[in-house]
Formats: C-alpha cells, structure tokens, sequence
C-alpha cells in the first residue's frame, strides 16, 4: 500500500512498531500534495521546513521508542481559522493575509500534546461563511468540495493527510464531508474547546474533524477530547442499536439520487441486525431556520461590524449581507431566539427516548457543480441549532459518480454511542471508492 | 381591540402555570424578591398578554417597514434597496419567534 493511502491507526501503529518512518511518511504526503495540489487547491499555507523538522524529531522519539501520544508523528491538516503559533493564520480573507498568531488555539495544542505533526493551514471559505475559497472537490474539480471546511475535507479526501480539523457553525463540516466521500463528526461544543479559532457565531460554532475511517475519527476524536468519552456498555453486548428514520423535511429536501440511497442503505442496515423505525420530527422543528438565523446573524454582526467598517474589501458578499442583516436585530430579538433555542433543543432531544441514533441524507446531493457556491447546509443546520452530535459516512455514489453520505445524530454528548453505531454501520456500507487523482 | 379574559382571570390566575408546556415537564417557580412598588395585576397583565393576544394582523407588515427604516438609516437607501428580499424574510422570521410562547419561569 502507498503511504498517502495509509489510515491514521495505520500510520501510528507502523510508527509505534517501528516499521514506518515518521520522516518518510511526511515526505510521501508531502510529494502527493505537489502532485495534485495545483488541481485541488486544498492548503494555504505548508512550512515545508518545519514540518520536515517536527518529522525528524518525532523520529528520533519514535527510535528511542519515546512516543507523545497516540498521534505520534501522524500530519494533520488544519482549517485556516485555528490560531497555530508561527504559522499564518489567514482566516481566508486578505485582511489577515500576513496574520501569525502568538498562541496555538486549545484543538491545535491538544494535537500537539498527542503527538500530531501539524501538516498546514487547510483553505477555508471567506470568514468561514458561505462566499467560497478557491478549492475543489477531488471526485471531480468542476464541482464544489462543499464549505466552509473546504480545504480539510478535500486534502483528507485527496490522501494528502489522514485527518484533519474543521468547524461547524451551521453545516461546514457534515456537508464537506458528504461531497467529499470522507467520515466527518461535529461533537457537542463543549466536547472539544472552540478557543483559539476565529468565530463567527460563538453559540453555534463547533469544531469538527475529517478522516477515511470510523475508527481514525475515534482516536482523534479522544485526543482532542476536553473530557472523557463515556463507553457505552448497554450496547457493547448483543442489543440492536435503534436507529430512527426521519422521513419528514430531510427527505423531502433530497434528491432522487440520495433517496433511493437513503432507502437502500435503511434496508441493508434492516437486514444487518438494527431495529430501523420511522421518527416523526416535533412541531417546533418548524421554527428552526428562523432561530437559527436570527443568532447567527446577531453574534456574526457582533462578531464583524468593526472589521466590516475598517476593512470592507475583505469581505464577500455574502457575509456582508449577513452582518448588516444582523446589525438591524434587537437585542431582545436575539434573547428570544436563544430562548426558544432551549425550548428547541429540549423538544428535540425527546426524539432520543426511543432511539440510539437517527440516519438523515448527508447532503441534498452529491457536490454541485461550478465552484462559485458551496451547497446547501439544510441537512446540518437542525443539528447545529439543537448542539446534537452529528457524523457523516460514505454511503455510494450517484450517478454522476460523486459520493453520498449518509448523516448519523446522537443524544448531546453521546459521541461515545455515536462513534460506535457509525463503526457498525460503517461495516455495513463497505464503501471503498476513492478519487482518481 | 377588545381584550377577552378568560374565566379564570382572577387575582390567583396564572398564565404561566397553565401555559401550553407539556404535562410532563415539572415547572419549577423561583420566586424573586419584589420592590414595594411592585404591582401584581400589572404582571399578570403583562403574562396574560405574552401568552394569548393575537398578533396584529399588520405586524408583519411593521416590521418589515421597520427593518427597512433601520436599514436605509444605517447603509442608506440603496443598500436597503438591495437588501430588500432578505429583510422580507428576516420580518417573517422574527414574526415566526414572537408568535412563539415562551415562559417567563423558562430560564435555566
């Protein structure tokens, strides 16, 4: 097998042995990304020097078998909005083209600490909102690879690094993840510390993770961890996980391509041994957009009218809109949304009596075509909102031969529960696929 | 317009403790320390109205004038101009969360 092919658990388990060279291992990524960066445009910054040094060091660890963690000499990708100390910081705009933080943000030290090689900075959309960066999607460079993680999920997709790290605030990482054929989870915020990244809606920003594999994203997921993962042990024994169904909006918003998969997938999983069952959504579901929108453009407002003032060329139009959007709300509008938020989230959190996960389409579709938009974030945006844990896996492609994810949601911190559904049901799909770059 | 009070709209009524919450969620009342120009009826006044008057059929037409104001004040006309689709939808939304019931003892 080639390096760049390699899993996480691959990769630090030949380094731990002994069979892998930390030092060639990132010299082969490195040699991958001259190869198909020009096409896929996935980093904006690479310190080729220092990550050849940290390599080199993490060698000569690795030989005196002296190991940091279970990241271990392992590159990461970073999505370009985590402050990394030395390391530019553009947050995808040019008014910070030149900005290198003095500090790690909290999920960059914890990399560290467990041993990661921070690779580079992965492209993110402008002020990772909706205007788009310059990156494409690795199944087909005609199409989006989806936003705002764009860069994270494409350089994971593309075998430029085994993982990576993004952010969620209303569909930035399960939506790259679909489009990009690759495993991604947004935890409940307070499962890994937001501190240290640029926001743009402080109460709905999460960071989020990409990976080829369930069980990558597991150990990942436990490095960057603020607190431990509780097992699971009801379900460790022969109890079929409960997966509900929700027909109602998700579907409805998909296309035929993504339904028939959708129902493809219900069915194999129905055969395989999980109790499948339909879930009807509340009726406060209902309102969800209109909260959802009302506070991300209030804290975006908050978040942006100071450097929308001194520095409006650096922003897209898109976020512009959204913040002078937001600079004509009230406060005691924005306190009522938030209000009705827990209202929502308490209503929504009912749906987890009965079942263990809930399986919605990952995305509308496959990735759309053209670069000049990043999708559509409605499979995503209901999760955000309710802070529930979500992951995508790959489940197939459509017919235009871009892959489709199935999206997998767990009670608030239940990403213990979460982790292990998705590693049954990753066996299930069996996808294989990968980009031919 | 007329405000109908229902029968129970007494001295003891409480809007809150009959509002539409669901029976199984136990309602916990904090009770607040109160100034001595506090006045009771005023509140449940004030609740009674939160809960049940019906929007005015015009509100949504008011706000969405009301953006639009605000808008050409801070951008000016031209940008409000451009913004105008989204400031309809905005007015609908904040419409959507004002019809919405929340309670007054809902704090965490």
């Amino acid at each position: 097998m080639s390096l760049e092919a390699l899993t996480l658990i691959e990769a630090a388990s030949s380094i731990r042995s002994g069979t892998l060279s930390p030092l060639e291992y990132v010299q082969a990524l490195l040699a991958r990304v001259d190869a198909i960066e020009p096409r896929v445009q996935a980093w904006t910054t690479i310190n080729r020097e220092t990550v050849l040094s940290e390599a080199r060091q993490m060698e000569a660890e690795a030989q005196r078998k002296q190991f940091r963690g279970p990241l271990h000499g392992v590159p990461v990708g970073v999505k370009d909005i985590f402050y990394t100390k030395g390391m530019k910081t553009t947050m995808g705009t040019s008014a910070f083209a030149d900005f290198v933080p003095a500090y790690d943000a909290s999920v960059v030290k914890r990399l560290k600490h467990a041993g990661a090689i921070i690779m580079g900075k992965c492209v993110t959309t402008v002020l990772v909102f909706l205007d788009p960066g310059p990156t494409r999607n690795p199944w087909n460079t005609n199409h989006t690879p989806g936003g705002s993680s764009s860069g994270s999920a494409a350089a994971v997709a593309a075998r430029m690094c085994p993982v990576s790290i993004g952010s969620q605030t209303v569909g930035s990482v399960g939506r790259p993840g679909a489009y990009n054929g690759v495993v991604s989870i947004m935890p409940t915020q307070s499962r890994i510390s937001i501190a240290g990244a640029f926001p743009l809606a402080w109460s709905l920003d999460h960071v989020g993770a990409f990976s080829r594999s369930v069980a990558d994203m597991e150990v990942l997921i436990e490095s960057l961890s603020e607190s431990p993962m509780p097992s699971h042990p009801q379900r460790a024994g022969n109890l079929k996980f409960r997966i509900g169904v929700i027909s109602d909006f998700f579907i409805d918003k998909a296309d035929a391509d993504t339904k028939r998969k959708v129902e493809e997938v219900t069915g194999r999983l129905s055969g395989s041994g999980f109790e499948v069952a339909e879930v009807s959504l509340p009726p406060i579901f209902d309102l969800h957009p209109a909260i959802l929108r009302t506070i991300v453009r209030s804290e975006a407002a908050s978040t942006h009218e100071h450097l929308l003032r001194l520095k409006p060329e650096a922003y897209g139009p898109k976020l512009r809109d959204l913040v002078q959007m937001g600079q004509l709300i009230e406060a005691t509008q924005y306190l009522r949304a938030q209000r009705i938020r827990r209202h929502y989230q308490r209503d929504m959190a009912r749906l987890f009596e009965r079942f263990d996960v809930l399986l919605t389409p990952g995305a509308p579709g496959p990735a759309p075509e053209g670069i000049a938009a990043t999708g559509d974030p409605v499979m995503q945006a209901p999760w955000t909102l309710a802070d529930f844990p979500t992951m995508t896996l790959p489940c197939g492609l459509a017919s235009n031969g871009l892959p489709l994810g199935i999206q997998l949601t767990a009670a608030p911190l239940h990403e213990g529960l979460l982790l292990e559904a998705a590693k049954k049901i990753e066996v299930v799909l069996g996808f294989k696929e990968k980009p031919a770059l | 317009m007329s405000i109908r009070f229902p029968a129970a709209s007494s001295r003891n009524f409480d809007p809150v403790t009959v509002s539409v919450a669901p029976r199984n969620v136990k309602r916990i009342r904090r009770e607040y320390p109160r100034s001595p120009e506090f006045n009771p009826q005023l509140t449940e006044l004030l609740q009674f109205a939160y809960h049940y008057l019906p929007m005015d059929s015009t509100r949504i037409t008011n706000l969405d004038h009301e953006l639009r104001r605000r808008a050409e004040d801070k951008f000016g006309r031209e940008r409000a101009e451009a913004l105008h689709n989204d400031l309809q939808q905005m007015a609908h939304e904040l419409e959507a969360l004002e019809k919405y019931n929340v309670d007054f003892d809902d704090e965490p």
